[in-house]
């Protein structure tokens, strides 16, 4: 609104550049958010609580930190489901590690992540995060007791 | 598949994808079509702003402005402003690429963009406080402190491992960025 009463014609050309975006964009997100859908239809969230929060070894810790790194569950979402994840028993670091892969490291998101910042950047930029998400997990496992 | 253009693809195998599973299971395809469809009123929601910023951004931000505050010399700085973008900013993961795109594009350094998408990640303000609530405020403050540290670390890691010239040769989604990088610069 400010940039519109200051300069029209600048403005113009910032909303014609975040249009010409935006369509460029919609496809790639758009996939994205159907198989999000299609993610949250075969593996509801109970089951995940289920499965992972009966065992609370390293083996929950690595399968949480792997599953978290393979799908893309929204926070709103994701939050809740880690708190029953901790509730039904999981360990601080499978719940750390569930959460910090879940949102530094995105398997499906990686193709529009390629598209736009290269593959080596978000090759990179995943498998450092993940590492990250772990190292992250193990702090808080023994910080947290 | 000559036809089709590059950028459609991914949505056509995926839409097929979302057509057999309706076919062959119809509950479970039933239940992604809703879950799809919550999630896309949440993007139609957060990606036009995004886009919107991006474009003002591209047009009202001069390039050398941007080297200044978040570029190779910007040091500590620097780094805080990337976090603080990060972590103030609200909408999933991949609203941030095409920001983060636009960033490098305008001479922001490969640390502070890697810094930039790890907090927009993991270190989201709203986020933080949904998790306290869930998960105790120790719980949520120490991941954010964690993940700061990790920033740093992941991106210390990638400006080493990636040379700077191998960085802005992706140019296959830039929204004509090249064209207003040069008359901002020339201006």
């Amino acid at each position: 609104m400010v940039s519109w009463l200051k300069a029209p014609q600048k403005a113009k050309r910032a909303a014609k550049a975040g249009l010409m975006g935006l369509a460029k964009a919609a496809p790639a997100m758009l996939s994205i958010v159907v198989i999000i859908g299609l993610v949250m239809a075969f593996v509801p969230p109970e089951w995940i609580a289920r499965y992972l929060g009966h065992d609370a070894g390293l083996w929950a810790t690595a399968a949480a930190s792997i599953f978290g790194a393979l799908t893309l569950i929204p926070c709103i979402v994701a939050l809740p489901l880690a708190a029953s994840i901790y509730r039904e028993g999981a360990s601080v670091a499978t719940v750390a590690a569930f959460i910090s892969t879940l949102t530094m490291v995105g398997v499906v998101t990686a193709p529009a992540e390629i598209k736009y910042m290269g593959k080596p950047l978000t090759v990179w930029r995943n498998v450092l995060s993940f590492l990250a998400a772990i190292a992250i997990a193990g702090v808080m496992a023994v910080v947290l007791r | 598949m000559k036809r089709i253009p590059r950028e459609l693809r991914p949505i056509i195998i995926v839409a097929a994808i979302f057509v057999v599973v309706m076919l062959a299971a119809p509950t479970q395809g039933q239940s992604a079509g809703a879950a799809s469809w919550e999630y896309l009123k949440e993007m139609a929601l957060i990606l036009p702003p995004v886009f919107f910023l991006i474009g003002l951004l591209e047009v009202w931000v001069p390039r050398s402005m941007v080297e200044k505050y978040l570029g190779q010399k910007s040091g500590v700085a620097g780094f805080a402003i990337s976090a603080l973008l990060g972590s103030v900013a609200v909408g999933p993961m991949y609203a941030a690429f095409p920001f983060a795109r636009t960033l490098l594009d305008k001479g922001t350094s490969l640390f502070n963009v890697v810094v930039f998408l790890t907090m927009w990640a993991a270190g989201k303000i709203p986020t933080v406080m949904m998790e306290a609530k869930f998960m105790g405020v120790e719980f949520a403050l120490l991941r954010l402190g964690l993940t700061v540290v990790a920033s740093i670390a992941i991106a210390w890691v990638m400006q080493r491992l990636i040379p700077s010239t191998q960085v802005p040769a992706q140019p296959s989604a830039r929204p004509q960025g090249d064209r207003t990088n040069m008359e901002e610069t020339a201006g």
